[in-house]
């Protein structure tokens, strides 16, 4: 049925693909910025005016510092070793949790999900919480203060929780007659039937490794083993960038920021294509039953 | 047969023979229940017990259970701490306006989004304003902290318009806007997923009859669309309400300095200043964090007991 | 299927077993005799190495003392914040080099709070060549300890007490294009100012970094105050922010603000920034070291035109004579043929696994030997001697890849910025100030000394009992008194405002901290 449009309805659509267009704008423009300073001669930028349309005295020289520096190598590696293993063991944790809650012939099973859903409202604090962690429990200095303590997400396990509990027992119950005990009903049954939920928390949880910095330096004591972010944070906010272009050839400094930006932001960008039609899946999932 | 639906019957026969035999049959269960719960215990709880030294004069050599107990000291000295007055009003209004600006921009677009026919068109945007969310506090701050430099890019911007040349983050007066606002350019995208979601559930049908019965546009995003979005909108603002207090500092700790403390500086950034600086003042800040963690709640259940009697929404 | 399971679950569990075994067997290792060296890395040797290990000065430290060290390094620009978390994790290491006078409370906090060790009895013992040189010099040994005269710390020395590095550089080409002779007084400043914008269009005349705004405080020590708390000519302890003449000199850098003479930055600015504006020709003045910038700016000059010279602090009236602060210890004594240095110091933790070990170390550095060796490197590799004179290599004093000296000899020793040991060797001045220019400014700077009518605080120490009240109260005042000095000069506090905020300054008790202060001072006096 094609309903006859009027001319308000159409100059607000009109309106309206400009208003998204402006948002892509001011989403993106900002980030081709950085892109085209990274690619541009720091001389040259620093006397720029306005907007940048193309990189100004175009050079690779930020990036062959950027390279260079053993602090990115080594952040680099650290980082990936932390979102690897992390995001295993927060998968493996969060679908364990998430199991468990979903059993209805747990006993205490209210109890254990009124124990962890206070974890989202009442917290130690700041302080407790580092002593703890550090002292108590001996994690200072060590990768496993980057793993452990947010082994699970509470928020994404309730997601994955309601996930789990929209399979069909029917599925469940054959499995076991087959001789299936729970565990294999976890990693046999339910799992394979939730590959876009681990999609999604794979994808949550590995950006929030990728991106996390507070904890490692709260916890961590030796440079070697900084992820990326601190090593960002040293360049582009605690004002060194000094420390990183003090080599003779000065006119790197500014571009060096914006390089440093690009390298470490792009392997997210690469992957985010491929992973963003599972997020709004399973945002979804969170939304409705959340 | 028999036995399966023996399973799913709930327990509530209570006798021991029954007991042994559900441990027996869940066992595999109870072992990943253990744990879980311990991950919780040792992450979550062990801190919540940590928070003690709130009432007491925390000495790293003595430990948690040695050090002596001072009472509500600490609690009191941050009442007439200088500070206070200050770092209530700062937390309060950041997260206020914070609250007010992007949760409505938010949902207005998404509501402008649902309104794109064509797919591909949407698509773009949608892939183009997720983006933000998926990079680091760290590089938002470092390009806010350029941009907004007397020579960046948006302070370029802001001159176009006949604005002034200078460091934007060293005023105070700007803060709140540049946290805000990043924090809109941050979220919006990522944010709208929810509601769009939400607005496909929505039944077509009502539409279709809401235009015969001659509602225009307008009316029908009022009392179809809106009405439709209202349980996810309270639940949402419940949320975030319970989160009022619980400020992205991570955010603060990297945009704000000593020039724009008036304004930037919230109580966990003064907790972890205090606490993990040069003072040490573990107590009196794990104190500070507990009292803020209380109003938290305060404001959480409140804000679901006024939504369960208004519009019959709750968290629980 | 079932053993799939099986090897999913052995493998996390394995996985998280060799997490921490590994950190077991680290923590064994360095049971293992290796000491621990926590130090904050300089900026100018991130480029060239990751950690001390590597530098050639260390690996023949431990050769000739047989001590195996192991360096931990904190994140440049965050030592502070770093050294307060390894404090409240309780896990010390052996050693840990920082400025410890720099903390509210002193070293003589970190005693009594048990972080640090009194060395007394390991100097006596196992560092003779320390031993001596404190026993010898008593304004040294003064400094490097607690108001119960115990030694906290093995300190440095510089050898060349009227070397005064840091100071105002200004274009000198551009002074002759405006006709102007180098400034003596703030008036003649700022005729250079004006000039700069009027004629030759500069946007910022005058530039630093944020650093050097918030901790030198420019220009205040021609009104004669210190930066913070300071002693004056009378021998008091004062504290500048609050004094009449610094409501003078905030009015004078509001006005400079405000007219567009300071660069807008100046709150925000990094080093890095700074020279890159300077090397832009975007500002036509600026704060700065003689070795770390103006030796780096010379090397890195972009053109024939581009020249820089030193010009000494300016008087506050044009004719008058200086009235200087200078950021040297109050009682020192440029004639004398060495003084003490206190921005890095180390000390042993209470945890000190080896005392003996850690001080045979450190007191290596104490020796003939140990003075070449932290001041050039390592002889044949980093230097050779000429004569009597150590000279470093074309590598370091020429270096083909164009680096400045100051990064080529990070990459083998500690010469260029100051750490425990003796400093600032003269054999190592006149070649690291290569350029004649920089050679001027040594004695254009140290023209300043002669003029000085405050001090920096010596290293005072307060009592046990004062010393949680006095960090407290420190904590507040502090925060108070740096956002304040912002919001005046940039203007968005009215200095109509200034006696309401000392009267503030007074409410939060820091008539408490001077007394504790003076009480400090004449412990110290006494010592």
């Amino acid at each position: 049925m094609k309903v006859k449009e009027s001319i308000g309805r159409r100059i607000f659509c009109k309106v309206n693909i400009f208003i998204m267009i402006g948002m892509i704008v001011i989403t993106a423009y900002p980030l081709i910025h950085v892109l085209f300073a990274s690619l541009s001669d720091s001389g040259a930028l620093l006397k720029h005016r306005g907007l940048l349309l193309y990189p100004v005295g175009f050079n690779l020289n930020a990036y062959s510092v950027v390279i260079k520096n053993p602090n990115i190598t080594s952040g680099y590696l650290t980082t990936i070793f932390v979102v690897v293993s992390g995001t295993l063991i927060n998968l493996f944790m969060t679908s364990i949790g998430a199991f468990v809650l979903s059993r209805r012939t747990l006993r205490g099973r209210h109890f254990l999900m009124a124990v962890i859903i206070i974890t989202m409202y009442v917290s130690g604090g700041m302080i407790p919480r580092y002593l703890i962690i550090a002292n108590t429990l001996h994690l200072k200095d060590s990768l496993l203060s980057l793993i452990l303590p947010g082994a699970i997400s509470t928020y994404n396990l309730i997601i994955m929780r309601t996930n789990f509990m929209q399979i069909p027992q029917s599925l469940e119950e054959a499995a076991r007659i087959d001789g299936a005990n729970d565990i294999s009903i976890l990693f046999k049954v339910i799992l394979p039937l939730s590959v876009p939920v681990l999609a999604v928390m794979t994808l949550f949880y590995g950006v929030s490794h990728w991106n996390a910095w507070f904890d490692a330096m709260l916890f961590l004591r030796e440079r070697s083993k900084y992820p990326l972010q601190l090593i960002m944070r040293e360049i582009l906010i605690s004002n060194s960038a000094s420390a990183m272009s003090d080599s003779g050839t000065y006119e790197i400094g500014e571009s060096i920021k914006y390089a440093t930006i690009i390298f470490t932001t792009v392997p997210i960008l690469l992957v985010y294509p491929f992973i963003q039609r599972y997020f709004v899946k399973g945002i979804m999932i969170g939304a409705i039953k959340g | 047969m028999y036995e399966l639906r023996a399973r799913n019957v709930l327990p509530n026969k209570k006798h021991k023979a029954s007991i042994l035999k559900d441990l027996r049959r869940d066992v595999w269960i109870y072992v990943l229940a253990a744990v879980v719960l311990a991950y919780y215990i040792l992450f979550h709880y062990l801190p919540m017990y940590g928070a003690v030294i709130a009432f007491k004069e925390y000495d790293v050599a003595k430990g948690i259970m040695g050090s002596p107990w001072v009472g509500l000291k600490n609690f009191k000295d941050f009442f007439n701490d200088y500070y206070f007055v200050r770092l209530l009003r700062n937390t309060l209004l950041l997260s206020v306006y914070n609250l007010l600006w992007s949760f409505p921009a938010t949902i207005l677009f998404a509501l402008l989004l649902n309104e794109i026919r064509q797919e591909k068109f949407k698509k773009v945007v949608q892939t183009v304003t997720y983006l933000p969310h998926f990079i680091s506090t760290i590089v938002v701050c470092g390009m806010l902290i350029d941009f907004l430099a007397d020579d960046g890019l948006i302070t370029q911007i802001v001159k176009l318009f006949g604005g002034e040349g200078k460091y934007y983050l060293n005023y105070p007066q700007y803060f709140r806007t540049i946290y805000v606002s990043s924090g809109i350019w941050q979220s919006i995208g990522w944010g709208s997923i929810i509601y769009l979601a939400a607005l496909s559930g929505i039944d077509t049908e009502l539409y279709e009859a809401a235009t015969i019965d001659g509602a225009g546009r307008l009316r029908q995003t009022w009392h179809i669309t809106l009405t439709g979005l209202l349980p996810t909108i309270v639940t949402l603002l419940i949320l975030e309400i319970g989160k009022l207090m619980n400020l992205g500092y991570e955010k603060i700790i990297l945009l704000y300095n000593g020039n724009t403390y008036e304004t930037a500086d919230v109580i966990s950034t003064y907790v972890y200043r205090l606490g993990l600086g040069a003072s040490r003042r573990y107590s009196y800040t794990t104190a500070i964090g507990l009292f803020n963690s209380l109003i938290n709640l305060i404001l959480l259940v409140s804000a679901n007991k006024i939504s369960k009697r208004l519009t019959d929404n709750s968290l629980w | 299927m079932k053993r799939i399971i099986c090897l999913v679950l052995a493998l996390c569990m394995l996985c998280m077993a060799g997490c921490t075994n590994q950190e077991k067997q680290k923590e064994a290792g360095s049971t293992n005799q290796k000491l621990t060296y926590w130090v904050g890395m300089n900026s100018s040797q991130l480029t060239t190495i990751s950690n001390y290990a590597e530098l050639p000065m260390y690996q023949k430290l431990s050769e000739e003392t047989g001590v195996e060290v192991e360096f931990m390094h904190p994140p440049t620009g965050q030592e502070a914040e770093q050294y307060n978390l390894l404090i409240a994790s309780g896990d010390y290491p052996d050693m840990i080099e920082r400025g410890w006078s720099t903390d509210a409370g002193g070293p003589g906090k970190a005693v009594a709070d048990g972080i640090v060790l009194p060395l007394d009895d390991a100097i006596k013992n196992y560092a003779p060549n320390y031993q001596e040189l404190l026993e010898n010099n008593h304004e040294l040994k003064k400094a490097f300890s607690t108001d119960d005269g115990q030694i906290f710390a093995f300190g440095g020395i510089t050898v060349m007490p009227k070397l005064n590095p840091g100071g105002y550089f200004i274009r000198k080409d551009w002074l002759e294009k405006l006709g102007m002779e180098a400034p003596k007084s703030i008036e003649d400043w700022e005729a250079y100012f004006e000039g700069c914008k009027t004629q030759l269009g500069i946007e910022t005349p005058f530039s630093t970094d944020s650093y050097r705004m918030n901790y030198a405080k420019l220009f205040s020590e021609s009104f004669g105050i210190g930066s913070k708390y300071y002693i004056d000519a009378a021998g008091e302890v004062k504290y500048a922010p609050m004094q009449p003449e610094f409501k003078e000199y905030l009015t004078l850098m509001n006005s400079w603000f405000e007219k567009g003479y300071l660069d807008k930055g100046i709150f925000s600015n990094d080093a890095n920034m700074v020279e890159s504006k300077i090397l832009n020709s975007m500002t036509g003045s600026f704060y700065g070291f003689i070795g770390s910038t103006f030796g780096k700016l010379l090397a890195a000059a972009p053109d024939e035109q581009f020249q820089l010279m030193a010009v000494e602090s300016p008087s506050l009236k044009s004719g008058e004579a200086a009235q200087l602060y200078v950021t040297k210890p109050y009682g020192f004594d440029a004639s004398a043929d060495m003084t003490y240095s206190l921005t890095n110091t180390t000390a042993f933790s209470t945890k000190n696994k080896d005392l003996e070990k850690s001080a045979k170390f450190m007191d290596y550095l104490y020796t003939e030997e140990g003075r070449k060796l932290k001041n050039f490197g390592v002889q044949d590799v980093s230097y050779t001697m000429v004569g009597d004179k150590p000279t470093y290599t074309e590598e370091i004093s020429n270096n083909a890849e164009g680096r400045s000296m100051n990064e080529m000899i990070g990459k083998y020793c500690r010469a260029t910025y100051p750490n425990p040991g003796f400093g600032d060797d003269p054999y190592y001045i006149e070649q690291y100030y290569k350029y004649p220019q920089q050679l001027e400014a040594v004695d254009i700077f140290a023209a300043n000394l002669d003029h000085a009518v405050a001090f920096d605080m010596p290293p005072v120490t307060p009592l046990a009992e004062e010393v949680t009240e006095m960090s407290t109260l420190q904590a507040t005042i502090d925060t108070y008194q740096e956002e304040m000095f912002a919001k005046f000069i940039m203007g968005t506090e009215s200095l109509d405002n200034f006696d309401k905020y000392v009267a503030t300054l007074k409410s939060m008790n820091i008539d408490r901290i001077l007394e504790i202060y003076k009480n400090a001072m004449q412990r110290y006096e006494a010592r």
